[in-house]
């Protein structure tokens, strides 16, 4: 008898995809946490910034925890914000890599390495 | 304490339980259970159910021509002297084999398993990695 081996791809495949998303949400939750504290967060950085501290919720008390002016915090919240765009953009644009390269994989070794492309 | 193994119609080991009591194998035989008790020691995998009690299987012939091949659908690893019929799992598919010899090449760089478990023969098992 004669066999040709050979592997059936999609299940390795959708796990690496699998693993792709899950690490791009962890990094994209590490700059952008879910809920919203953090749109809240912001607007109240904005408001601070342009003198309104009426009606603060969240950044009174959290300077106060961390022994920082609310002026340095606004200004620590705004900072971050200002570079989540770019962080979010390398990170999915990585995703987008690693998920092409699972789509172009002929073999488990070329799954392997495309999830550490 | 004592280890029991059930079995399959064939004396294939379906299954063991330890830890178990003269009380509940008295239990278990009241049930109408089908069990052998396993010696201490025994290599459960090397060994089936005969008439209620765990014998020896025998070493298999199988042989492997090599381990590794080249991933380009002619270089060839041969199998052979295979119990005829025999069921051969390539990475845990299920392949009837008949001739006693089985002739593989692959067209995808990869590591496959091949386990040969059919009774009374021992478990054997082979790696080929095409490259």
């Amino acid at each position: 008898m004669k066999l040709t081996l050979t592997k059936d791809l999609t299940a390795p495949k959708a796990e690496a995809v699998a693993k792709i998303n899950a690490a791009a949400l962890r990094r994209r939750n590490a700059i952008v946490p879910p809920g919203a504290a953090y749109e809240q967060k912001k607007a109240e950085a904005v408001a601070v910034r342009s003198g309104d501290t009426a009606g603060l919720l969240i950044l009174p008390a959290e300077s106060a925890l961390r022994g920082v002016s609310l002026a340095d915090l606004a200004a620590a919240v705004l900072d971050k914000a200002a570079q989540a765009p770019v962080a979010l953009a390398e990170i999915e644009i990585e995703r987008q890599r690693k998920l092409a390269a699972i789509a172009a994989a002929n073999s488990p070794a070329e799954i392997e390495a495309a999830l550490s492309v | 304490m004592t280890t029991i193994a059930f079995h399959d119609g064939n004396g294939q080991i379906t299954g063991t339980q330890s830890g178990l009591s003269a009380r509940n194998l008295d239990e278990y035989r009241a049930r109408g259970l089908v069990f052998a008790e396993v010696p201490p020691g025994t290599r459960i995998e090397d060994c089936a159910i005969f008439e209620g009690k765990m014998i020896s299987r025998i070493y298999s012939s199988a042989r492997l021509s090599k381990s590794e091949i080249a991933a380009d659908g002619v270089d060839v690893a041969v199998i052979d002297r295979l119990p005829d019929p025999c069921t051969l799992e390539i990475d845990g598919v299920r392949l009837e084999i008949t001739g006693g010899r089985l002739e593989l090449t692959a067209d995808m760089p990869a590591t496959y398993h091949v386990l040969l478990d059919q009774l009374p023969f021992r478990q054997w098992r082979a790696e080929i990695v095409a490259k």
